[in-house]
């Protein structure tokens, strides 16, 4: 376990009015992701707002309600809630340093985030190819904007998680590796929970 | 029109992003040539907090042609207008830091007086922009065209040339060739005048940007004449920059800094060797009081040194910003190969610099000691 300790110095009384000179790199790591997080919090709710203020725009062609397909988009949630529960179950088995559990676990992960781009990609093709693509009408290219941008999130994540699990599987679970998963896993979650919202706001209040 | 405004809710605080790490180099320049400490520190920190949150609320003045009602005209004209105060206020604490001090000519400083007029013009016509029935008349004119370059060029970039030659010793260990530098400053400075104070005029007079062509019976031509005549010293002055960057760095042993603090800064980075060690600090100073250097009386230099952590030394930050740089030039211009290709660049570079094991390295006590004496002796 001492391949994961964090903290170089433990000292409780620590002078914390000087900063620290062996600065705790990976809290400050977790840290700015956290902030690169919010950042895109940002991005989402923008996009979320655009949708709102166009999703009745539809320039007399189709609706939400004559396009979206709950059994669809019910799949994709599961399979991506799914694949949060494999990454968090991966996070416990990099916990005790289990490095084939972890690439077993991230694998099915990996493997549920590609098969809900393939779903998505399907969904996309099918509208594109009946002519409602995002030059149709307001609503649609706040439609493509949003799930467009969480699904070049997820891809980018996907390929992350391929040069994480590279690391993994070469070097081990070190301090370096743990970090970067520990960091991952919280993408992973973040896109999962942008996810919810965009189920309930594009797809259940779209279809009822 | 609502991704225009999404793109200006963004694009608006992002113009306050290009200024205010000039109005912060001015705050260091100003007291550094003047000899006295910054008039009115908190209500410049107050300034730039109000400037900043109502960089937030005024981007719709970007597009006041847009159809808006005209309560929402009224409010976003309001706000714009709000933000000279806070900037006036910049400009005064400066002038007033002049005020009884002992003011040096250095070029930083020449640059400085160029902004105070370019800001103050440029600030103005945009005084009168944030006017809805003033902006209808003068939307996507050369007017507008003129202000904005006043801000850019005269604001911005003359603070960053400033902001060049003034740490310029500070991170290379030697000065650029004052004489060179001023000849570059009044080539700026009056082909910047020459070149866009006629765009004012042609914006009164109806020109717009991006014409392909205009009648000879406008009687525009002179006045375009002398525009050109102005962006081509603005050229011969760019000219005189690159020459005098060559030359300085050719002469660099004539021109060397040993004292560490050639302008009698009295800020931290000049407490430090030019250009600085590795590490900055062999020991992290502590700091009392604003212009530390200036103090009546300067702490002893500690001798008790310890290893040093830092990280290790990367070029990837350099290399994503090069490619970055392509990605955006053969985005806009829609040549896909680069595109694409810088594109691959950066995730290889991104790939490699996350997939380092030795983040860290340790500076001994004893080196550290090595290098300090080296340095002081």
């Amino acid at each position: 376990m001492d391949t994961l300790t964090i903290h170089h110095t433990p000292d409780p009384n620590a002078d914390t009015s000087v900063p620290d000179v062996h600065q705790d790199i990976f809290s400050t790591r977790v840290l700015g992701f956290w902030m690169y997080l919010m950042t895109d919090c940002i991005i989402f709710a923008t996009l979320f707002t655009t949708y709102a203020v166009l999703h009745n725009n539809t320039f007399g062609g189709p609706s939400s309600k004559d396009l979206f397909s709950l059994k669809t988009s019910f799949a994709e949630t599961m399979i991506l809630l799914l694949s949060s529960v494999t990454c968090g179950l991966g996070m416990l088995s990099a916990l005790k340093s289990r490095r084939k559990h972890v690439l077993g676990w991230f694998g099915i992960a990996f493997l549920l985030g590609a098969s809900f781009i393939a779903l998505e990609l399907h969904e996309f093709t099918h509208l594109v190819l009946e002519g409602n693509s995002w030059t149709r009408s307001a609503f649609l290219s706040s439609f493509f904007t949003l799930v467009g941008t969480h699904g070049l999130h997820v891809s980018i994540g996907l390929f992350w998680m391929l040069v994480v699990l590279t690391q993994v599987y070469l070097i081990g679970i070190n301090i370096d590796t743990f970090r970067r998963l520990v960091i991952f896993s919280l993408f992973w979650h973040f896109l999962d929970l942008v996810w919810i919202f965009i189920f309930t706001f594009v797809y259940l209040m779209g279809v009822l | 029109m609502l991704y225009v405004n999404l793109i200006w809710a963004w694009g608006h605080p992002e113009v306050y992003i290009l200024i205010l790490p000039a109005f912060g180099v001015f705050s260091e320049v100003v007291p550094t040539f003047c000899e006295k400490r910054l008039f009115g520190y908190v209500s410049m920190v107050w300034a730039l907090i109000v400037i900043t949150v109502l960089s937030f609320i005024v981007w719709l003045h970007h597009f006041f042609t847009m159809g808006a009602s005209p309560d929402v005209n009224a409010f976003f004209a309001i706000m714009t207008m709000l933000i000279a105060i806070p900037t006036g206020v910049k400009i005064f604490n400066w002038l007033f830091t002049k005020f009884r001090g002992r003011v040096h000519f250095d070029s930083p400083m020449l640059w400085f007086f160029a902004f105070v007029l370019n800001f103050t013009v440029g600030g103005m016509t945009g005084i009168l922009l944030s006017s809805p029935p003033v902006d209808y008349q003068v939307h996507n004119s050369l007017f507008l065209i003129a202000h904005f370059h006043g801000m850019v060029i005269g604001g911005m970039l003359f603070g960053f040339f400033c902001a060049f030659t003034y740490w310029f010793p500070k991170f290379t260990g030697f000065h650029l060739s004052e004489r060179l530098n001023r000849y570059a400053f009044w080539c700026w400075f009056s082909g910047f005048l020459i070149a866009f104070m006629p765009l004012y005029m042609l914006g009164f007079m109806g020109a717009t940007r991006r014409l392909d062509h205009y009648e000879a019976s406008t009687e525009w031509q002179p006045i375009f004449i002398t525009a050109a005549i102005g962006a081509l010293i603005i050229l011969w002055g760019v000219t005189i920059q690159i020459y005098g960057l060559y030359k300085s760095i050719r002469e660099r042993k004539k021109n060397r800094d040993l004292t560490g603090n050639p302008w009698n800064g009295a800020t931290l980075e000049w407490a430090t060797s030019s250009p600085p060690p590795v590490y900055n600090f062999a020991i992290t100073p502590t700091v009392d009081q604003l212009d530390p250097l200036w103090a009546p009386k300067a702490p002893k230099p500690r001798k008790d040194y310890e290893d040093i952590h830092l990280p290790t030394h990367t070029p990837m930050g350099l290399y994503i910003g090069i490619l970055s740089l392509l990605l955006g030039f053969s985005m806009t211009w829609y040549i896909s190969w680069l595109a694409i290709l810088s594109f691959i660049g950066i995730i290889v570079c991104l790939v490699i610099r996350l997939s380092g094991k030795d983040e860290f390295e340790i500076i001994t006590a004893a080196e550290v000691k090595k290098i300090e004496e080296a340095r002081t002796a």
